[in-house]
């Protein structure tokens, strides 16, 4: 059974935000109109998030794209009255739209605020209509939406390699945001197998797991910045 | 009190109100649908069967290469293609929002005529044969009149074939005027064309640099080609891939592209060349450039002594002796101690590479500047070596475009005479409109270009235009351009027509993208090169000859069979087949996967293009087109210009005497004038890259993420000097500069220098869809002062007072 | 209990004035009950807007999920511990002056609750799907701890309610007057046998006794749904007693408001005399300087701690945005009833009413403050965005607030508001019960002068 886990290597990023316009096509997050955007309504599985300290010349900013990071001991899943949310075998957190009362208690439990609502009935104006992915279900209003690693995409790559007769390969199954990034900066696989790139990277010096001291597992790692190592050439 | 409510006036009472609740839809009945209310218009999502088809973003310069998912006739998911030497797979947010701008609501969707006047227009819908009779009949007038070279065609971004096509087009038409959009890169090229003598194909190795200090290029958010610089970025950090390289900043906001930096230099805004000149001393007093380079490839290092005897000051004598570091370190107002860190480092780390600013994608930096950086590459003798600054070479059938065939054609309507440059850049268009000279613009078409809103001085260009008789847009949407036309002949989308594109700005590799259509066109669109076609076809005698191709797949492919002649490179192939190919050609190999032209044409069709992936360094001859055939530390063009033009030079307030006139050198700074404390600079930002995008909700909610804003402009402005003026967060507050006044949100940010502000640029727009016009121009508070040299704009000057509304 | 009370007024003596707002309605109770149904269709309207749009009508947003709503189902919540657990307390205990008092609490507690359970089903994004709560429970959510401990506290001070007033139905019931099916119905047959009297004071003391803890519980698993996640000044172990004392306080207070209204404008002073008010008073005052022992203990632990995520929160409640409503509660929470009720010489029924009235604005704001500032401030970076209610939102928690002082009032349109057989049981027994109880417990009863009680009889 793998468990499926995601490493963003700080150094790399460019925050440049593509995996985020990426998840948002991918999985038919609607925009939200202006006047709801500045209200703070903006439906968002992924964003990058400034954490900016110091002052005028001495600034430090982290650029973190923040998806949901799929704890192994999600906060969300354990407060929904309705079992609405929960973890998959392979360590997915799911959202069950169809069954969420729209009680926002797992939006408030997460302390990644990784979980959005949909406040109003998602509009897609025109012919946007056209742009949806047929692979994922658009929201109805009043629930609770969440990251969900693409799931879609690991339900067709084991069907393409069912029908083809083979197990599922490394890079079979990736999700929109690791697949489009410029940088290279997401990596994505399979935890358990201590032969995958992200199990190595997950291992490594730099790794790190956000907001580690609240014990929520997370399956997303972040490998810190680094630094320039220096020194003059020989 | 006389009211008394007894019970029966009370249960009257009430039984009204029921009634009235009632009747207001609240019965059973009501109550019934009230779930059917909860649930309304939930939409289910259509389908049909998929399929992946390649394309070419043309959303920027940057020509990225994409990999298209169809469900059924609908374009669902815009991917990157993997095989594309460009992005390899990758995308930035704007390549991703592509199907938003095919899919928007307020797209152009059929061609419009204004029926009113310029200034009040009224738009009527039109037929294609109409519309494109109406540009045919004028054209055809002027022509007859003897006035085809008052026809002005503006061009934004678009393919190399695309380009070859309006060009034969307007050679064929008889007119001179195919003119281009700014770009930013404009300062570092013209800095390359004095020290170089090449016009275009300026280009960094990025991949292979070690060593990288930017001055004030935002190289994450719009610089170049976006992906192919954020995947050598990648490269640079690679976990495992060898020793990182380093990526100095040197800028005086702490921008997205500072914070990602491993090292941000915080300096007086405008001071680059002087921390340029200041490094290049360091490097100098401690022997760290590389002296070999500089002896064998380079003019006017040393003082050197001219024909006539007279000696001139060489770099090195006015580096050693104007640019100490106290002195730079004052002005630049960096310490010393990083100029001497950041030096050494630069020196020692090889290849380095020194890239000079720009403000934005569409907006040039400062020059001179640019020509101090350039200077700092090739002491390091980073000219023509793999991680340096390389010059790109033509594709077979560039300078055939450019040498004029057919009729001999008047000068270019931007063209000066005793100008150091060939062309004066947009931004003087407006002047050569109001005052008829060289001659009056009679009929102006844009493609790809939004002029009157991206131009610094585009108000100006909008009053203009009211003296061409005869506008012509090919917009997608409703922008300040096309709103002063007289026709509007919307383009089909990115994704509904041929795609092709040569290679981006910056990338070191030649290449050309080929994408069929990979859909259908959803609107009553026309893909403006087919319009173009129409119109050669209509006007008939030579122009018709010229493009004797009917469809504009028969125009790229007949350009795309000239690419086999050049008996070189291959198309878009995996990684591993590429190191292979490159292994080969260094041997002097060809060995293409196709041997005919239609091969070619199939393959380039599947694979989404073909490229030359070998650089082939050193070929001095071609890199250096001085008349030292040397880079020039001291530019004889300027020096033969300042020798011509005394007078002129005079009149930009320069010595033509002075040596410094042709070597780099700092300017002096603006001052503050008297009640406008504070510096006004544009910035960009990466979704809104080129002042475009705007209308696309996917790119507002993310442009403004590191101040956590979205589809609103905000000022920028530093705590302390918010302090100052009594300013605090979120304020409502009145930009004003000597201009204008506009009023925008503050928001504080420590990353930006005190007395210093900064607006976004893109948002602002006055046309066109509801979700573009959000926000303020800063480009209508600036003041742009032609740089003296080059006459290219300078939007960083601009002094503003700031107070709360 | 040796003459079964006939129901006619004259044969209830002084107490058929309990009767009174039965029997007669005054115009000002159907322009009251005007304005107050106003309100709720005021409310019922927004309710229904806010189901046609989606919760976008109110000015909840990200990451601030939860606000007014989730405030009003606290409070309404802490509210209801008024009745059942003063009354329950004040029985266990023999308080004799609880008599007239505890039918005015228990109604409260009844009717507020059901606006409490309303408040968490508007707050839903789908009401529709309320059902899954049940079909598909998640035992692990403290919002199901909630959902089973509101339903049984719902049921047993219903039942706390109905017990007593089984023998004032029969009164109204023999009394003949309108509703008399109702109230056959209603008094399953009370005859007031001795038998009856038995089973009934067995079965109330019972009750008593079983609702306390349940009162007690469910203001702490309320209080678990903040205590139970992570989330900065949320995550807190005092919660539990913290919020069960705000409770009581805030019950206190809303207690002693309904009293002097009734009094008022049923002319009941007999009944509620200026001791019981001054008796709540005291208990009002106690509970305020708990209020704040729990309150300063609470900050001072999150201040002392140190924790960078607790501590922004922490500083926008005391300095930051926060900080008005902060100390806004802290002043009508303690700072004012502390002061009007300290001295036996100030705490007069007025400053009572004004201390309650100033404390149940102090708690509404507690739930607010405890609610709003930390979701305003998770512990990833966010924007700073404002949480303002809007008139959604407002409406349909005056809504609430109207119905439940309308529903209020309509009960004491069909029953008595103050228990009428206890009353009149008071004066049989209570002297004799306190005689006893003080003499089973005095050394040498016989030895001093306890006589003189039975004096005062007279």
């Amino acid at each position: 059974m793998p468990r499926w886990g995601m490493v963003i290597d700080l150094a790399k990023c460019t925050a440049c935000q593509a995996c985020v316009v990426a998840c948002q096509a991918e999985n038919n997050v609607p925009c939200v109109e202006p006047e709801q955007a500045a209200k703070g309504r903006i439906i968002s599985w992924l964003s990058v998030l400034p954490d900016l300290k110091g002052q005028y010349p001495n600034v430090l900013m982290r650029l973190m794209p923040l998806p949901c990071l799929h704890c192994d001991e999600p906060p969300c899943i354990r407060v929904c009255p309705v079992g609405a949310t929960g973890i998959t075998p392979e360590g997915i957190v799911r959202q069950t739209f169809p069954r969420c009362i729209g009680c926002r208690y797992c939006t408030n439990a997460c302390p990644y605020t990784r979980r959005s609502f949909n406040w109003r009935l998602p509009d897609f104006p025109g012919e946007l209509v056209q742009a949806l992915n047929p692979d994922v279900s658009v929201r109805p209003k009043g629930v609770v939406e969440k990251c969900t690693l693409c799931h879609h995409r690991l339900l067709r790559a084991r069907e393409q390699a069912r029908a083809e007769d083979r197990p599922l390969a490394v890079g079979d199954y990736v999700p929109a945001c690791v697949e489009i990034c410029p940088a290279e900066a997401m990596y994505f696989g399979d935890l358990e197998d201590p032969n995958s790139k992200v199990s190595e990277l997950a291992e490594s010096a730099r790794a790190f797991r956000y907001l580690e001291e609240l014990g929520t597992e997370p399956k997303v790692v972040f490998l810190s910045e680094g630094e320039w190592a220096g020194g003059e050439q020989t | 009190m006389a009211f008394k409510v007894n019970r029966r006036d009370f249960l009257r009472f009430t039984a009204g109100g029921a009634a009235g609740l009632a009747a207001s839809g609240v019965s059973l009945q009501g109550i019934s649908t009230l779930n059917a209310a909860i649930t309304a218009g939930e939409r289910d999502v259509p389908r049909g069967p998929e399929a992946w088809s390649l394309s070419v973003c043309s959303l920027c310069p940057g020509g990225c290469g994409l990999r298209v998912r169809t469900i059924g006739k609908r374009a669902v998911k815009i991917q990157g293609n993997p095989l594309h030497p460009v992005s390899h797979g990758g995308l930035c947010p704007r390549g991703l929002a592509g199907l938003q701008l095919l899919y928007h609501p307020d797209r152009l969707v059929t061609p419009l005529e204004n029926v009113g006047s310029r200034s009040n227009p009224e738009w009527r819908e039109v037929s294609w044969e109409e519309a494109i009779a109406k540009v045919v009949a004028r054209l055809q007038a002027l022509k007859d009149h003897g006035q085809a070279h008052t026809l002005v065609f503006l061009s934004g971004r678009s393919g190399r074939l695309r380009q070859r096509l309006l060009r034969r087009f307007l050679q064929a038409y008889g007119s001179p005027n195919l003119l281009h959009a700014p770009t930013g890169l404009d300062s570092a090229s013209r800095a390359v064309y004095l020290q170089q003598g090449m016009h275009e194909g300026l280009a960094y190795d990025l991949d292979r640099t070690r060593y990288l200090v930017s001055f004030g290029a935002n190289l994450l958010e719009g610089w170049g080609s976006p992906v192919s610089t954020m995947r050598a970025f990648g490269r640079w950090r690679a976990a495992g891939g060898g020793q990182r390289a380093k990526f100095v900043q040197v800028d005086p906001r702490f921008s997205p592209t500072a914070a990602r930096a491993d090292e941000w230099i915080a300096l007086r805004p405008g001071t680059e060349a002087a921390l340029a000149l200041g490094i290049a001393y360091v490097l100098i007093t401690e022997g760290l450039h590389d002296a070999q380079f500089v002896e064998d490839h380079t003019f006017g290092f040393e003082d050197w002594r001219d024909g006539r005897g007279r000696m001139h000051m060489g770099f090195r004598s006015l580096v050693l002796r104007e640019y100490r570091l106290n002195d730079v370190a004052a002005l630049t107002q960096v310490p010393v101690e990083t100029i001497l860190r950041v030096a050494r480092e630069f020196g020692g780390n090889r290849p380095a590479l020194a890239i000079g600013g720009q403000v934005s994608s569409t907006l040039p930096g400062d020059p001179r500047a640019a020509m101090a950086v350039h200077s700092l590459n090739a002491m390091m003798g980073s000219l023509e070596v793999a991680g340096g600054a390389l010059m790109r070479p033509e594709l077979p059938g560039d300078s055939e475009t450019r040498s004029g065939q057919g009729p001999t054609l008047p000068p270019s309507i931007l063209q000066r005479d005793n100008s150091i440059f060939p062309e004066v850049d947009l931004t003087h268009l407006s002047q050569v409109i109001r005052s008829k000279s060289p001659y009056p613009v009679q009929a102006l078409l844009t493609y790809g270009t939004d002029p009157v809103f991206s131009l610094p001085n585009g108000e100006e260009l909008g009053e203009a235009l009211q003296q061409v008789p005869f506008v012509v847009s090919f917009a997608s949407f409703m922008d300040e351009t096309a709103a002063r036309a007289d026709l509007i002949l919307p383009d089909d989308s990115d994704l509904e027509k041929w795609q092709e594109a040569a290679s981006p700005p910056t990338f070191p590799f030649l290449l050309q993208s080929i994408s069929p259509p990979v859909i259908e066109r959803v609107h009553n669109t026309r893909d403006t090169s087919e319009v173009i076609l129409s119109v050669a076809e209509a006007l008939g005698g030579n122009v018709a000859s010229s493009l004797p191709e009917s469809t504009v797949e028969g125009f790229l492919r007949a350009e795309a069979d000239k690419i086999l002649a050049g008996r070189s490179g291959y198309t878009f192939a995996t990684q591993l087949e590429e190191t292979w190919n490159r292994l080969l050609e260094r041997s002097g190999w060809w060995a293409p996967t196709y041997s005919t032209a239609d091969e070619l044409w199939q393959e380039m069709k599947e694979k989404g293009g073909w490229w030359e992936p070998t650089y082939y360094y050193g070929e001095w001859g071609r890199v250096f087109r001085t008349s030292s055939h040397r880079f020039e530390f001291y530019s004889q063009r300027l020096a033969e210009y300042a020798t011509r033009n005394r007078e002129q030079v005079q009149a930009m307030g320069l010595d033509p005497d002075d040596d410094r006139f042709c070597l780099p050198h700092q300017v002096s700074l603006p001052t503050a004038p008297e009640g406008f404390p504070l510096l006004l600079i544009p910035v960009e930002v990466l979704p809104l890259m080129g002042g475009e995008g705007a209308e696309l909700p996917y790119l507002q909610q993310i442009a403004g993420a590191h101040v956590f804003e979205h589809w609103e402009s905000w000022l920028e402005m530093n705590p302390a000097t918010a302090g100052q003026y009594g300013l605090q967060d979120r304020d409502q507050v009145w930009i004003e500069s000597a201009r204008g006044r506009a009023r925008v949100r503050l928001r504080l940010y420590e990353g930006v220098r005190p007395g210093v502000v900064h607006l976004p640029l893109g948002y602002g727009r006055e046309q066109g869809s509801e979700w573009g016009r959000r926000g303020v121009n800063p480009l209508k508070l600036i003041q742009t002062k032609p740089e003296p040299l080059t006459l290219l704009p300078q939007v960083s000057q601009t002094y503003v007072r700031v107070y709360r509304v | 209990m040796e003459s079964k009370p006939k129901g006619k007024p004259e044969d209830l003596g002084p107490d058929a004035v309990l009767l009174q707002p039965i029997v007669a309605t005054r115009s000002s109770f159907y322009i009251l009950t005007m304005v107050f149904l106003g309100f709720t269709s005021l409310s019922c309207f927004a309710y229904l807007y806010q189901l046609r749009w989606g919760l976008g009508v109110t000015g909840l947003n990200v990451p601030m999920y939860w606000g007014i709503y989730i405030t009003n189902f606290v409070f309404f919540i802490g509210i209801s511990h008024a009745g059942t657990l003063i009354s329950a307390i004040l029985r266990i205990c023999h308080a004799e002056w609880r008599r007239s008092i505890t039918r005015a609490a228990e109604v409260i507690t009844v009717i507020v609750l059901f606006f409490g359970v309303g408040s968490i089903i508007v707050d839903l994004g789908r009401p529709d799907r309320l059902l899954n709560v049940l079909l598909y429970p998640n035992f692990r959510s403290p919002l199901l701890w909630d959902v089973c401990s509101v339903s049984v506290y719902l049921m047993a001070s219903s039942i706390y309610l109905y017990l007593p007033l089984i023998p004032d139905i029969a009164i109204l019931r023999d009394y003949g007057g309108k509703y008399t099916w109702l109230y056959r119905l209603l008094a399953l047959g009370w005859s007031g046998s001795e038998r009856q009297q038995r089973i009934l004071n067995k079965a109330i003391s019972v009750m008593a006794v079983l609702v306390i803890p349940i009162a007690v519980s469910v203001h702490t698993v309320v209080s678990w749904v903040f205590g139970m996640t992570v989330q900065p000044m949320w995550h807190s172990t005092i919660f539990g007693p913290y919020f069960v004392v705000g409770a009581i306080f805030s019950g206190i207070a809303s207690l002693i408001i309904a009293m002097a209204l009734i009094r008022r404008i049923y002319f009941l002073q007999e009944y509620f005399k200026d001791i019981h008010f001054s008796h709540l008073g005291t208990l009002l005052m106690v509970f305020a300087l708990l209020w704040f022992y729990f309150t300063f203990a609470e900050n001072l632990t999150t201040f002392y701690g140190h924790e960078p995520a607790h501590l922004q929160v922490f500083y926008s409640k005391l300095t930051g945005r926060f900080a008005p409503l902060f100390w806004t509660m802290v002043v009508t929470c303690f700072v004012i009833p502390a002061g009007l009720l300290f001295h036996r010489r100030i705490r007069t029924v007025r400053n009572t009413v004004i201390a309650s009235f100033s404390v149940l604005i102090g708690m509404y704001l507690e739930r607010y403050t405890i609610v709003v500032p930390t979701l305003s401030l998770p512990r990833v970076p966010s924007d700073t965005v404002f949480y303002t209610p809007t008139w959604v939102e407002i409406s349909i928690t005056l809504g609430f607030g109207a119905t439940f002082i309308f529903l209020y009032m309509l009960f004491t349109k069909f029953f008595p508001i103050v228990s009428i057989w206890e009353v009149q049981e008071g004066r049989k027994v209570a002297l004799r019960e306190a005689r006893e109880r003080i003499e089973a417990y005095t050394p040498h009863p016989t030895a001093g002068d306890l006589g003189t009680l039975e004096t005062a009889q007279d």
